[in-house]
């Protein structure tokens, strides 16, 4: 019997626009469900269905929520008569394919989504990313561990063929000149069959790329021991102050020489996707021009003095605060002087910093769970087990038939 | 508009182990006789008897959130609310901060700073016990490595911070050596630096002398690579003290040889030069009146003390302290007499010193960590345990 229920498991590659593509799916739901496309609302955290992925709550070290999310989402899908569904979570590339296919292949044809960004591009945008993150606080330098943060796409989208099959999986270049339609959702809604006719849209790119400074702001100042919500606060400070900030910044952090190295080592790789996965005969998956001497860049190097003065002024004051209050040398700051903490080069110091860092902010945590301990009020007084009570009983029996 | 039109106000900002514990506590244990003659000593940010409340830095190296603005705020009603004319305000942690996180008490009246500074060799080993006694420390280095990689000596940043944010003409700096304190006392100096008398009935100071002796130190750095908990520690830190003070055997004053010691003078004589000229407008140069090491003065290394002295002193520790010491030490408890009862201190190996450390620091966030588990949830509850 051939199932004609078609599921989409949109896997990422991270940086190649998920989160416009989950923020359209989440504002035009409705719409969607309209046109038989039905977006399901189980395992949705943060903007996507990551929920649904272990990985997610294993990164954070918190309890994993996923098979009670997979429960509703059973759940969900059993009320649902629409053809199409689609589930878009970046997570799932870090998942079993083979679990995943238990869970849908039964009731669904699954097809893999998954687009690739130029590997150039993607490793600047990759390690910018993990600069930014709360989780990962990236302290390194680019050209440090370039290649960890160049993307094997083969790597995954190949664990993926073997369980869905090499046809089941719809790689897509993250190109503009490549995009059905000339937007990135255009393409997306091209794949569920839907023509971006039916569903008006704007095509918002969701650009919150932090200008150079800020990166290299940010860079510094994850060295800190920040907990998570002074952290997430930074970044939402630098997020506005770059943004508001119309200076020509370089935009590459790797030379045309790095970039062009990058994709020298992924040519063979590239050939080897475009012509398995898209049946391209010449083997070419990215049309964009390459990487030109001629584009501005700049490596993301310790910040001169200067703009760490400028950006740390232009911070809010509560903000600046909490710098001064977690660093020394940012609290006692000499005009022309630097103060952001440096990121040695000698490997065992690094090491050691971040385990400093780390200790810290476990130190912090605990600090606070205790002064909410001590402040809070005592704890009403608790019933007795039942084993203790049962006792109780049976002693007052006893007592009470001695006493007879 | 508070009660008193224009007050004084005194700012004691340090150095550590210049006195400050013994000027804090004659203060707090005179506060009322003091207001009464018009010296106030406020309560609002006082921990102990230091106003360490009120400095982020504070809470900084205890990884408490910040609540020195608030108590600042509070500060400033309590002194706008007091008649007194002279206000003072004392903690030797001062220096860590920026001055500007005192800048409100400039509303509040004219403010000088007064600052202590000390021989930066007597000041060395004072400050290695310090750091080997105190909980936020538990150093375990020994103290060559300790001057190496943690001793700085920053007097001439903290009196330029100080001496530019309220005035250099508000700045007081004192040298702290007895030929040169008035009255051969700090107490009775810093009285005489703020132009106060103090009412004639009140108990003269008295010295309050923390240092531990050289085999409880010995002891207590060893002890150091436990994980204690705070009350823990503040237990096993109170009986050593005793035990210390009530110990009148003649040891070795000094544990730097004379020649490290000759080395910190040269080190920080220009530094001091400076101090004397812009602070205290010494053309010569010269911050403190006595520069010579004294020759006769005895020392020994700081070497770790024989099973026969780490016996005698634990059998000397309370039942308490003894239990403390063998729970969190499997050897102690296992160790017969005449056996080594303390770890050992890899002094030669800073790596493994460190790593050590680490470990010890790893495993006091667990039992900290376990404690807070243990108030919602007891693991050892008969209910709690499950087939």
């Amino acid at each position: 019997m051939s199932i004609s229920r078609r599921l989409f498991l949109h896997i990422g590659h991270p940086k190649t626009g998920t989160s416009s593509i989950q923020s359209f799916l989440v504002n035009h739901r409705m719409a969607l469900e309209r046109h038989g496309v039905y977006v399901p609302r189980a395992g949705w955290i943060e903007g996507a269905h990551h929920g649904l992925s272990e990985n997610f709550f294993s990164v954070r070290h918190i309890s994993s929520q996923t098979a009670d999310h997979l429960r509703d989402l059973d759940r969900e899908l059993a009320n649902t008569k629409a053809p199409t569904v689609v589930l878009s979570s970046e997570a799932f590339i870090q998942e079993n394919p083979a679990r995943l296919a238990a869970l849908f292949k039964p009731r669904f044809d699954v097809f893999i989504v998954y687009y690739v960004r130029r590997q150039d591009l993607a490793a600047q945008s990759v390690y910018a990313q993990r600069v930014r993150s709360g989780i990962q606080r990236e302290c390194g330098t680019i050209s440090e561990k370039l290649y960890d943060f160049v993307p094997r796409y083969r790597l995954h989208l190949d664990r993926f063929a073997a369980v869905f099959g090499t046809d089941h999986c719809l790689l897509r270049p993250f190109e503009t000149s490549a995009f059905v339609g000339g937007t990135l959702i255009g393409d997306f809604l091209s794949l569920l069959s839907l023509s971006s006719d039916l569903l008006p849209f704007q095509d918002e790119r969701r650009n919150t790329a932090l200008q150079w400074p800020y990166l290299a702001f940010r860079r510094q100042t994850n060295l800190l021991p920040l907990l998570v919500e002074e952290h997430q606060a930074l970044g939402r400070a630098l997020d506005a102050l770059s943004w508001a900030d119309t200076t020509p910044w370089p935009r590459h952090l790797l030379s045309a020489e790095e970039r062009l190295a990058i994709l020298h080592r992924c040519a063979e790789e590239n050939t080897w996707l475009a012509r398995t996965y898209r049946g391209s005969s010449d083997g070419t998956l990215f049309r964009d021009p390459l990487p030109s001497p001629n584009e501005p860049w700049a490596p993301l190097g310790p910040l001169e003095p200067d703009l760490q003065h400028r950006i740390l002024d232009a911070l809010p004051a509560e903000i600046r605060d909490m710098l001064e209050f977690l660093d020394r040398k940012i609290r006692l700051r000499q005009p022309g002087q630097p103060f952001l903490p440096e990121w040695p080069s000698d490997q065992v110091l690094q090491q050691r910093l971040l385990d400093q860092r780390d200790l810290t902010i476990l130190q912090r945590r605990i600090a606070r769970l205790e002064l909410a301990q001590a402040h809070s009020p005592s704890l009403p007084p608790q019933p007795s087990p039942l084993w203790k009570q049962g006792r109780k009983r049976l002693k007052g029996r006893i007592r009470c038939f001695l006493r007879r | 508009m508070g009660i008193v039109s224009r007050r004084r106000l005194f700012l004691h900002i340090g150095h550590p182990k210049t006195g400050t514990t013994s000027i804090q506590t004659w203060f707090l244990a005179n506060r009322e006789a003091l207001r009464s003659a018009g010296i106030l000593y406020p309560t609002t940010g006082l921990n102990d008897s230091a106003h360490r409340l009120l400095s982020p830095a504070f809470y900084a190296q205890r990884h408490l959130p910040n609540e020195a603005p608030a108590v600042m705020h509070r500060l400033i009603r309590e002194i706008e609310s007091s008649s007194c004319s002279v206000v003072f305000i004392s903690f030797e942690g001062f220096g860590l901060d920026h001055p500007r996180s005192l800048a409100p008490l400039r509303e509040l009246g004219e403010v000088t700073v007064i600052y202590y500074v000390r021989r930066q060799d007597h000041l060395a080993e004072s400050m290695y016990a310090q750091h080997v006694r105190s909980f936020l420390r538990m150093e375990i280095r020994p103290p060559d490595l300790w001057l190496e990689q943690v001793f700085h000596c920053d007097y001439l940043a903290v009196a330029e911070r100080f001496a530019a944010f309220f005035g250099a003409d508000r700045f007081r700096l004192r040298p702290f050596e007895p030929a040169t304190l008035a009255g051969g006392d700090v107490v009775k100096d810093i009285l005489n630096v703020m132009g106060v008398t103090p009412p004639f009935n009140l108990p003269p100071p008295t010295s309050r002398n923390e240092t531990l002796q050289r085999p409880y130190l010995s002891f207590k750095r060893a002890l150091n690579l436990l994980p204690f908990l705070e009350e823990e520690h503040r237990l096993i830190a109170r009986t050593l003290a005793h035990l210390s003070q009530a110990d009148s055997t003649l040891r070795p004053r000094h544990f730097f040889p004379p020649e490290t010691r000759l080395a910190l003078i040269e080190r920080y004589a220009s530094l001091n030069a400076t101090l004397a000229r812009e602070f205290l407008e010494r053309p010569d140069g010269r911050l403190f009146q006595d520069t010579s090491l004294d020759p006769n003065a005895s020392w020994a290394p700081l070497t770790p003390l024989a099973p026969s002295d780490q016996w005698d002193i634990f059998e000397r520790l309370s039942p308490e302290g003894q239990a403390i010491l063998t729970t969190l030490y499997r050897p102690a408890r296992l160790a017969n007499r005449g056996e080594p009862l303390l770890p050992h201190l890899p002094d030669g190996n800073e790596s493994a010193l460190e790593r050590l450390s680490n470990v010890r620091l790893r495993t006091q966030l667990q039992r900290r960590l376990a404690r807070l588990e243990c108030v919602t949830h007891d693991p050892f509850a008969p209910h709690a345990v499950q087939p």
